[in-house]
């Protein structure tokens, strides 16, 4: 049983400044566009605050913020007749609760952060190349001078390594 | 999109990636939303009826105030130990250290329930648990106002039991808010007001949603409804056939309610349905069948005796958990209500009673807190072994192999680990290894007395008594037969209506319960109420307008619109069995449910779980298939030898597409479409066989499609 009181519930401006980030993090993840995690942020925060709900503990709020920001994100997706790309829901809160559930996953991010300098130089080339430059697989290849194959590789071995890293980073802290 | 990308399979990461390499970071979007919130300052805390506490924050002499505290208090502890060498524990501490003791003072930091914590979290939960304050706007509808909880002096079921003091609150645990009963009196509504309450409340959802709810079903469609919900099984064209011409009032409708739930026609086959539906709930459909010590019939008779009185529900459940006697009918102090706690009873191991008269009765699943605190909510895992402890005093006696072999269930006194005042606890070990000592309290609300002598405190009796008198009974009782007519109930679990869940609609829930408290726990008046209510008339087809409430992507249901399920298997056997020509007789019940649960066992089995569940195989899947196609019962449906409803058809002096009319009505409520008809008219050409062979042949298809097999 948790130790500690439930914590004081907040104004909405403390609400949205503590949980906006993690819930546009959440939509992204579930598949959202930049723009479109925009709109479903607001609308969730619209909603919950004008209804009013109960802010029994951290985790209750995220998870309930989640899950309006969720059911929303699919009726839009079924108004504009577009297929949900996430359909394992479950699996996805699931990763979403170990690695970002408790600070809206800023502290995945320092940890990602880190482990990026541990790349080597062309790991980080081509991730950068595909995450900032929006470049295409076979662009990639060329602006490496490998072949489309090696660019494939090269990249997962690269998040590979920094899925290993986090997670290693992830126990230490823990122990 | 970085999902639609091939090579990036790990959105999280690529997400994460994308804003450590891109620029896509998250936007403060505070002031758009402030904005559209009219800059009218919104203070969350007064709209849920939670009170702002103020933080708790250390001034600068409270460090060296605490050690001085601590200091004394272990030196406090040092001389109470050496003082109290031989005693034991109080039953106040409700604590024990067997193994490797730690001392006092560490004992009670390992215990789960840390109180001043919890009494602080409680004064929350008490709020929270009552939402209909924050979800109520106005008092506008035609149901009352929610009552405050309190304890009560009502124990009317049993009044003559209980001879505990009155119940004090414990100091050490956390308490389930709604556990007691309120002591004012609530006002019956008549039909129509609870009716334009359940309209009023959905429809408030239904507004703050933005969506409208689907049309009003068919007659016919409704009809079919009502019969598989009050009767488990499809309506006969006979049945149907007032209802296709004249127009359908609330009045009509109304009629045919309540010839099915109270003339003598239908009396038998509501008897039949219910006392199965309910034994399967309270024991499962394998409970009483040779592996536990209960003797199924035995139950089934004390329920269905129970429903021919429409005993109050409430007075039922106090009658299962504080049943005693023996189980086989035949035997001279039979009780067949005993059955239930015998299903659930190995040797003295009582956790399956103790968690299925806490989620069947009071929606609380415990069982989660049986090895460890609950871990989605603040019950502690003492919780559990307190509840369980009112089942000490429990006793079975093997009657051996007798003309009525069965069993005993008798009370004895428990002496269990006695303390120096009377009280007597026993064991459970916390996940740390150290033993704690568990004396009965009723989720969280400790006895002020726990003795074991039966003369002092018959401890099933009071349970019997709490639980009949508890607000959690009509709730959780309103919760399963919102279920049965909808398939989805208020929460996600039907027997999960724990603080930790969330309730779609609370205030209509609270209401309900309310009404069914008020009417005496009459269960086909609760029945009716649900049957007759809006959303039970809404067709199951949907539309633009409200086509995010879908339950079954897991979405929260708003009730817009029935929700197509497919039927149970009896309610399939039933309705195959009508089919057949054959009807529920009184004196074959135990025959018919022989014959039952014979064909159901290729569907159903059990799971060697410490709930007891089972698995369900009647899905739609090839097994199912091949059973209904081909097996004995199809055979008999489809048989033009007996009187069955085909051969009624088939030889009745009427036009070939008249009898595709009538067998379409007979088995899926409708005529068929022009374009069905001109399909089988086609068929009919191709076919090249007798009429009547094909008409057996339209029948079996009918009688196999999937429409035949949903309730929608």
């Amino acid at each position: 049983m948790p130790n500690s009181d439930p914590p004081d519930p907040l104004s909405p401006e403390e609400l949205i400044q503590k949980y906006q980030n993690g819930i546009w993090r959440y939509l992204r993840v579930l598949g959202c566009e930049a723009s479109l995690a925009d709109d479903i942020t607001q609308e969730t925060f619209l909603r919950v605050i004008r209804k009013g709900f109960e802010q029994y503990n951290d985790a209750a709020t995220a998870g309930y913020l989640r899950k309006v920001a969720y059911n929303l994100f699919i009726s839009v997706m079924r108004r504009e007749g577009r297929k949900v790309v996430t359909d394992d829901i479950e699996q996805l809160d699931a990763s979403w609760n170990k690695w970002a559930g408790a600070d809206n996953g800023d502290g995945l991010l320092d940890m990602l952060r880190e482990c990026l300098e541990g790349l080597t130089e062309r790991a980080r080339s081509a991730l950068e190349l595909r995450f900032k430059e929006e470049h295409t697989r076979s662009a990639i290849a060329d602006h490496l001078q490998i072949t489309e194959h090696g660019a494939k590789n090269l990249m997962q071995r690269a998040k590979k390594q920094l899925r290993d890293c986090v997670e290693h980073k992830n126990q230490a802290e823990f122990n | 999109m970085t999902n639609t990308h091939e090579d990036f399979n790990d959105p999280l990461l690529d997400v994460m990636l994308e804003e450590l390499l891109g620029d896509t970071a998250p936007p403060d979007l505070s002031s758009e939303i402030l904005a559209q919130l009219g800059h009218q300052p919104v203070d969350l805390a007064s709209q849920i009826n939670i009170k702002a506490q103020p933080a708790r924050r250390r001034s600068s002499f409270i460090p060296s105030l605490s050690l001085a505290l601590s200091a004394a208090a272990c030196i406090l502890a040092v001389v109470a130990i050496v003082l109290n060498a031989k005693s034991t524990h109080s039953p106040q501490s409700h604590e024990e250290v067997v193994a490797d003791s730690p001392t006092p003072s560490e004992t009670d930091n390992l215990a789960p329930n840390q109180l001043a914590n919890d009494q602080n979290r409680q004064e929350q939960q008490s709020q929270q648990d009552q939402p209909e304050q924050q979800v109520r706007p106005d008092g506008s509808t035609p149901f009352e106002q929610p009552q405050p909880i309190a304890m009560s002096d009502d124990n009317s079921v049993n009044p003559e039991s209980i001879t505990v003091p009155e119940l004090t609150p414990a100091t050490n645990t956390w308490k389930h808010p709604l556990a007691f009963v309120s002591t004012s009196t609530i006002t019956p509504l008549s039909q129509p007001e609870v009716l334009a309450g359940i309209s009023h409340e959905l429809n408030k959802q239904w507004n703050e949603q933005g969506i409208t709810p689907s049309e009003f079903a068919t007659n016919t469609e409704w009809v079919r409804r009502i019969y598989l919900r009050l009767l488990g099984r499809v309506p006969t064209s006979s049945e149907l056939m007032p209802f296709l011409e004249q127009d359908v009032t609330q009045e009509t409708r109304e009629a045919l309610v309540n010839r099915l739930l109270f003339s003598t026609q239908y009396s038998e086959e509501y008897l039949q349905y219910w006392t199965n539906l309910w034994t399967n709930t309270l024991i499962g459909r394998h409970g009483g069948t040779g592996k536990d010590k209960a003797h199924r019939a035995g139950l089934a008779k004390y329920l269905y005796e129970s429903l021919q009185a429409n005993k109050p529900y409430n007075q039922i459940v106090s009658d299962l958990i504080s049943a005693t006697g023996k189980s086989h009918p035949d035997a001279e102090g039979f009780n067949g209500a005993v059955n239930f706690l015998l299903a659930a009873t190995n040797e003295d191991d009582t956790t399956l009673a103790t968690s299925r008269t806490t989620s069947l009765f009071l929606g609380q699943k415990l069982q989660c807190a049986q090895c460890h605190n609950h871990p989605s909510s603040d019950i502690g895992q003492n919780q559990f072994w307190e509840m369980d402890a009112y089942f000490s005093q429990l006793k079975i006696v093997a009657l051996g192999k007798g003309k009525t072999p069965g069993y005993e269930l008798l009370n004895t006194d428990f002496r269990g680990v006695e303390t120096p005042n009377g009280d007597a606890g026993n064991y459970f070990e916390q996940p740390n290894g150290v033993a704690r000592l568990a004396f009965p309290a009723f989720l969280g609300h400790a006895e002020a007395s726990a003795s074991g002598a039966i003369e002092d405190f018959d401890r099933r009796a009071r349970l019997a008594s709490l639980v009949s008198n508890s607000p959690l009974l009509e709730r959780t009782l309103v919760n399963r037969m919102w279920s049965h007519f909808f398939g989805y109930g208020f929460t996600t679990e039907v027997d999960d209506m724990g603080p930790h869940v969330q309730i779609t609609h609370p205030q209509l829930l609270q209401s309900l319960a309310n009404q069914t408290r008020a009417n005496k726990y009459n269960l086909k008046l609760l029945l009716k109420w649900i049957a007759l209510s809006d959303p039970f008339l809404r067709s199951s087809v949907y539309s633009k307008s409200n086509d995010i409430d879908s339950p079954e992507l897991g979405d929260q249901p708003l009730f817009s619109r029935y929700y197509s399920r497919q039927l149970d298997p009896e309610e399939v056997y039933q309705s195959l069995l009508v089919l057949s020509g054959k009807t529920r007789k009184a004196n074959s019940f135990g025959q018919q449910q022989l014959a039952q649960r014979s064909w159901l066992g290729q569907f159903t089995r059990q799971m060697e779980t410490d709930e007891g569940e089972e698995a369900n195989t009647f899905k739609g899947d090839i097994h199912q298939s091949l059973v209904l196609m081909n097996g004995d019962l199809m055979k008999q449906v489809t048989s033009l030898e007996e009187d069955t409803v085909l051969k009624r058809i088939v030889t009745s002096q009427q036009p070939t597409q008249e009898k595709v009319r009538q067998l379409f009505l007979a088995s899926l409520a409708r005529y068929p479409s022009d374009e069905e008809l001109n399909q089988i008219k086609k068929l009919s050409v191709e076919a090249k066989v007798a009429e009547q062979q094909f008409l057996q042949d339209i029948w079996w298809a009918l009688l196999n499609s999937s429409e035949f097999i949903l309730d929608h």
